[in-house]
């Protein structure tokens, strides 16, 4: 079973977690796969977190991970508080592009129609 | 006066235990008074703590073979106890108390620089108002302690 879903727009790349809880068991398997995607159509991404309830730091991580794979191209929308709590005492919210919803993100990586 | 909730847990020590050991420390939690920023703070530190036990503690076949894990929580109403032994590798003396404080911003302007992991002790270190590590022939002992308020 994949650990997200993935659709190709014109410009960007949206990836949605379908794990709950992205720790350190799933991060692995997720940061491969989503390099994977990157790599082949070097686009913006835009991560879905809808359906996550919960990061660890090696969720995180693969965010940052992520987010350098497309250089810096990269917006975060549906951000629970759980997950906000982690990345604000992490401070990446200084780094990271956090957006309300699907369309902001798009707007945010400059893939909105 | 409240009554004490406790619950214990002894997964293996292998990482794919700590989704599902996680969802129980969530679901424990969910029950407790505490408010919901410290709830969460509380079990993102639990589930740091029990990752890095599951895969630093136990690094070899004899280790593994008798590896133990134990998480006891235990709700007193006005606040939250929680202690992970472990019988492996201890962290390494001083590491948690020099663990990063999160006290710089991160430079954007310098992707590669940026870390894409070792938050997880410094995450340990603030999860709770109390923070405590013993280490010795009984084994490693982590205690949070989480007031409610």
């Amino acid at each position: 079973m994949s650990v997200f879903t993935h659709r190709e727009l014109p410009g960007a790349h949206i990836i949605t977690p379908t794990s709950k809880r992205l720790d350190a068991s799933v991060a692995v398997d997720f940061r491969s796969k989503a390099l994977a995607i990157i790599e082949v159509s070097h686009l913006p991404l835009v991560l879905d977190l809808a359906q996550v309830e919960f990061i660890d730091s090696s969720g995180l991580g693969v965010f940052v991970s992520l987010m350098k794979a497309v250089d810096g191209r990269i917006a975060l929308c549906n951000v629970g508080k759980p997950v906000m709590q982690l990345v604000t005492l992490t401070r990446m919210d200084k780094i990271l592009a956090i957006v309300t919803d699907e369309a902001a993100a798009l707007h945010k990586v400059g893939a909105a129609p | 006066m409240s009554q004490l909730r406790t619950l214990i847990l002894q997964p293996a020590a292998r990482l794919a235990e700590l989704t599902a050991t996680g969802e129980q420390v969530q679901a424990f939690l969910a029950q407790s008074a505490l408010e919901e920023s410290a709830r969460h703070l509380l079990e993102l530190g639990v589930v740091e703590a029990l990752s890095n036990v599951m895969q630093y503690a136990f690094q070899t076949p004899e280790a593994q073979e008798t590896a133990s894990i134990r998480l006891l929580m235990a709700d007193h109403g006005d606040y939250v106890e929680v202690v992970l032994s472990d019988n492996g590798e201890p962290i390494p003396a001083g590491a948690l108390q020099n663990a990063p404080l999160f006290d710089s911003d991160p430079d954007a302007s310098d992707l590669p620089s940026l870390p894409e992991g070792g938050f997880g002790l410094g995450i340990i270190a603030a999860c709770a108002d109390s923070v405590d590590y013993q280490s010795g022939p009984g084994g490693n002992h982590l205690t949070l302690i989480q007031r409610n308020g």
